[in-house]
């Protein structure tokens, strides 16, 4: 589904090039839960926006099924980037100025989805996430379990066939990072495409895949 | 999908109400300023519109040619009436009125006075035709044809004949007096216009009535070189004619009336209908295009001000909603819609400040009553006005929003949403833009100061000079036109039998006036005279006791009229070596030999604009019509004014007396420049005003971004002051940036301006630099209490928090 072909990511100084990722080779087939694991700085968020079509200055070859990303128009990206992808960030990232319900409402509103048809859907996710009573709650009101529970619905709503979580559980207690990583093994058995980047071992192993980075390579890649 | 922007546009409004605040504050005022001026515009342009073929309406204007300097009026010379559709081609219809000025109008029947007005006109059937209204009762064919007749308005039907039908009002009479009496029958009433027009008049007396030769020289009608003003002639030309065929036929027209006639160089031109309210209409209502022109350019920089505003502290706090757009993007919003939603928000807040702007309309009409046309009044739901509401906010929104929604679309998401956006290396766009607004704002706001502080300063210094003569205790009052020499003798004898009358004095002008009466003076020489030109004053003896002004040589005359008076001015241009020398010398004025009598101090018998001219003092009883009294030190004003206008009204029973302090004639002297110096300080305290919300906003956001640096800092051990002069540095360098800006265009300004005056201040720079320095005070207050208050933070608080 997903093939990167000697990806490098640098900054240039002004005596040489700092590489955050060098010749990164991946394939990833559809239905695939993967983890990035590494320390800091060894370049898990940089290659999940790459991935996730957020960040376009690198040097490689990056296939999505057939398409090669790098020749598609910018109208073509954004419509695969609306259609595949969800995101799901450490921080939330919600709105702040907007409820729970707004906040999901909001990438189906980019989809151009009909207004009933985002009700129905909207409602079947509160359902999901027993989020019913918390729909008119604005971000600042929830708990950061709560917030991350929203983020993951929001990703979702569009229905994408790739996911991509930076640190999802960064942030959280452990008894609320079991119930987000519990979700996502759902998702994933549903057929969705999962890729996080995380620091915490066990986070891995809800997944069928790990790869470690270290200082923008890749270091090994095993099934789980 | 707009839903959702307003709803987030809404609550951002909401939480951040220091910011909706500000904008919605400074964008009201540029826009209730804009709209003013907009509504002032479409009255100064929705005069006589509504005539048919108006297009083709014309008044004809003369133009005389004085050694070069070309002086046009509205006047026309009799004659021209009276042959320009036969000697000129493509005339299509004519019409002349003579306009008379405060005309008594009397009932015959019961004698009963209406009062003066401004309103009456001889007029001929062709104006009727010219301007067509309705009529209520009377032939339009023939109602002006025969002498002594009249038609009157609607309007002043209802006031001459309360309760009747304009059918019973034909034939009834009616009698005006000017300085003849007429008695006239009423043979038409018509509709009063109810646009807006200048053409203003209700009562039309037949101008047959004053079309005998005797009536004719009377009233001026008679020869070619007779101009006066009172004399219009209207044309309507031919379809297909155009103003340029007529005004060139004009000119042998001229040159065969006054071939004979070597001084005068006349011609004629036609002024367009559309132009009547510009030039010179009939109720002093004209508004001047410069004076338009000024206010359209005060309210497009109030409202550019108010916009840079807008543009500056958004983009400002663009960095604020950072993370927001990065979460759009992230969701799969693309740059377009992003726009969209900031363009949406910008027009929320404008049409806020749009309501509270028409709201304020009102306040400033009330502000500036003094400037605005007597009959001005805003219909806040005329079409034009409706399209106002639609069109200025989405206007308003595309100039405020474009730059800031482009700057926070462009922003890249993964970028934003780890909140890395200032490149704090090499050039950043955003704050070299900030940074230049920031300085047009203030170069206004100085240029504004400078203006408004020299202008005053100018004013202060004319209306301060000593004028050469006494103004203090001096009361004037105006005579009806000839009102015959013994009765004002008699009056003047009234006033002097009064206790508190010290002199009285009758002449033709006051000592200090905007009239002006010029001549020329021959000195004889030899056998040939030395010619040059010298202001005249028609004045009795009394005069200059009256006025206070110092005689230098000689008497103050005794009335006669072979003798003048003059002053030193004269004295020096005759070429005489002394004032003592001038006494007894003759000279020839008016075509007669006039002896010296006198000589008076020089004085300003006009604004200080203008040079004190060579002058002379004559006799002519007739021609009298103003009534000054000086008197006696240490009275009560009201009550002696009271006396005074008691008396008037014994000697001249018609009249309204209205006695006056010279001081209130010489106050108009300068009301223009009083005028341009409110409305300039007026645009002056908005510029500050909005410049320093603007600065407050900018400084609070630009400081709450540096409170890291600021907390480190303090860390490492600086002091407040430190911290203060550290970042107000960066201000004093805008504020002088926007100094050197502002200086050239007021110094352009003011160096015209202050030209204008004969006798000026030298040009105060000391004033520039009071208000560079001004503007640097209230900018480092404002930005120095931000950073005071910064500087107080605790540092452990703010970087425990990175």
């Amino acid at each position: 589904m997903i093939q990167l072909k000697e990806i490098d990511k640098f900054i240039e100084s002004r005596f040489q090039r700092i590489f955050i990722l060098k010749g990164i080779n991946l394939t990833i087939k559809e239905g695939e839960f993967l983890t990035l694991m590494g320390p800091s700085g060894a370049g898990k968020s940089t290659l999940l926006n790459i991935l996730g079509l957020l960040d376009e200055d690198y040097e490689g070859e990056y296939f999505f099924g057939e398409r090669n990303i790098r020749k598609m128009r910018e109208r073509d990206l954004s419509n695969l980037h609306k259609s595949e992808f969800g995101y799901i960030f450490q921080a939330y990232h919600l709105i702040d100025e907007l409820t729970v319900y707004e906040n999901i409402e909001t990438p189906l509103l980019y989809r151009k989805v009909s207004s009933n048809e985002r009700k129905s859907i909207i409602a079947d996710l509160l359902d999901r996430f027993n989020m019913v009573a918390k729909k008119d709650l604005f971000p600042a009101q929830l708990s950061g379990g709560q917030q991350q529970l929203v983020g993951i619905a929001r990703a979702i709503a569009g229905r994408p066939r790739v996911l991509l979580a930076d640190e999802p559980t960064g942030n959280l207690h452990s008894g609320q990072a079991k119930e987000i990583m519990e979700i996502f093994q759902e998702l994933h058995k549903e057929g969705t495409t999962i890729i996080q980047a995380t620091h915490a071992r066990e986070n891995a192993d809800y997944g069928t895949r790990l790869i470690n980075l270290l200082d923008g390579r890749i270091e090994s890649d095993e099934a789980i | 999908m707009i839903k959702n922007y307003f709803k987030i546009a809404w609550r951002n409004l909401q939480r951040n109400k220091l910011r909706t605040f500000i904008h919605i504050l400074g964008l009201s005022i540029g826009l209730s300023i804009c709209f003013l001026i907009f509504n002032l515009l479409v009255y100064a342009y929705s005069f006589d519109g509504f005539h048919p073929d108006k297009e083709r309406i014309f008044r004809v204007n003369t133009e005389e040619n004085w050694g070069g300097d070309l002086v046009s009026f509205s006047g026309t010379p009799g004659p021209l009436g009276e042959v320009i559709d036969s000697e000129i081609p493509g005339i299509e219809n004519k019409a002349r009125l003579y306009t008379l000025w405060e005309t008594m109008v009397v009932l015959p029947e019961t004698n009963q006075v209406m009062g003066r007005t401004n309103n009456v006109t001889f007029s001929d059937g062709g104006f009727f035709e010219i301007f067509p209204r309705t009529w209520l009762a009377g032939n339009p064919e023939n109602a002006l044809e025969k002498p002594y007749t009249v038609v009157i308005a609607e309007s002043v039907m209802q006031k001459y004949f309360p309760g009747k039908e304009p059918v019973d009002v034909l034939g009834r009479e009616l009698t005006y007096i000017d300085t003849d009496t007429i008695r006239a029958e009423v043979t038409g009433i018509v509709k009063d216009f109810k646009k807006n027009s200048d053409l203003i008049f209700t009562d039309f007396i037949s101008f047959s009535t004053i079309d005998s030769q005797e009536r004719k020289e009377w009233f001026g009608l008679h020869s070619w070189t007779n101009l006066n003003s009172s004399s219009q002639l209207f044309v309507k030309t031919t379809a297909g004619v155009s103003k340029a065929q007529i005004d060139q036929a004009f000119g042998p027209l001229a040159e065969k009336n006054y071939k004979d006639k070597e001084e005068t160089d006349i011609n004629f031109f036609l002024e367009p209908l559309a132009e009547f309210h510009f030039n010179d209409n009939y109720d002093n209502t004209t508004i001047s295009k410069t004076f338009l022109n000024g206010l359209i350019y005060i309210g497009l920089i109030i409202l550019a001000l108010a916009t840079l505003n807008f543009i500056n502290l958004e983009t400002a706090q663009a960095m604020g909603r950072a993370k927001e757009v990065g979460i759009r993007k992230s969701l799969g919003g693309v740059r377009g819609q992003l726009i969209f939603q900031f363009l949406s928000e910008t027009y929320l807040i404008v049409i806020g400040s749009m309501l509270v702007g028409i709201a304020l309309v009102e306040v400033l009409k009330v502000t500036f009553s003094s400037y605005l046309p007597v009959k001005f009044a805003v219909n806040y739901l005329s079409g034009i006005n409706l399209l106002f509401y639609i069109l200025f906010p989405i206007l308003l929104t595309a100039l405020a929003g474009i730059y800031p929604s482009l700057v926070l679309s462009g922003y890249k998401p993964q970028r934003a949403l780890k909140g890395e956006l200032s490149t704090s290396r090499g050039f950043s766009l955003g704050a070299f833009m900030r940074k230049n607004l920031t300085i047009l704002q203030f170069s206004s706001s100085i240029a504004f100061i400078i203006l408004v502080l020299v202008l005053n300063y100018q004013i202060k210094y004319v209306t301060s000079q000593p004028m050469g003569f006494d103004k203090e205790f001096v009361m004037y009052t105006r005579l009806p036109f000839m009102s015959g020499e013994d009765r004002m003798e008699s009056l003047k004898d009234r006033m002097l039998q009064e206790s508190q009358v010290s002199s009285a004095s009758l002449s033709g002008s006051l000592v200090s006036s905007g009239s002006l009466w010029t001549s020329d003076v021959g000195i004889p020489i030899d056998t040939t005279f030395k010619e040059f030109n010298i202001q005249v004053m028609n004045v009795d003896s009394a005069f200059i006791r009256t006025n206070g002004i110092p005689l230098i040589a000689g008497v103050p005359g005794h009335n006669l009229s072979d003798e003048v008076l003059v002053n030193e001015r004269f004295v020096a241009e005759a070429g005489y070596s002394s004032a003592e020398d001038a006494i007894g010398r003759e000279v020839r004025f008016s075509g007669e030999i006039r002896k010296i009598v006198g000589v008076t101090g020089d004085f300003h018998s006009r604004t200080l604009r203008e040079e004190v001219r060579p002058l002379l003092f004559t006799i002519n009883r007739p021609y009298f019509s103003i009534l000054s009294v000086k008197l006696q030190n240490g009275q009560n004003l009201a009550l002696a004014r009271e006396n005074l206008d008691r008396i008037f009204s014994e000697v001249y029973p018609y009249e309204t007396a209205s006695f006056q302090f010279l001081d209130t004639e010489m106050d108009k002297f300068y009301q223009e420049d009083l005028r341009i110096r409110n409305v300039l300080g007026f645009a002056c305290i908005l510029a500050i005003l909005i410049s320093s919300m603007g600065l407050f906003g900018l400084s609070s956001f630009t400081i709450s971004q540096r409170l890291k640096e600021i907390s480190i800092r303090k860390v490492l051990g600086a002091t407040i002051p430190q911290i203060l002069g550290m970042i107000s540095k960066e201000y004093v360098i805008l504020v002088l940036i926007s100094f050197a800006i502002a200086i050239y265009p007021a110094y352009y300004f003011l160096r015209d301006w202050l030209n204008g005056f004969e006798y000026r201040v030298d040009m105060p720079y000391f004033l520039f630099a009071l208000s560079g320095i001004g503007v640097l005070l209230i900018c480092l207050l404002i930005v120095g209490a931000h950073s005071f208050v910064a500087a107080q933070s605790n540092p452990a608080k703010v970087l425990k928090d990175e």
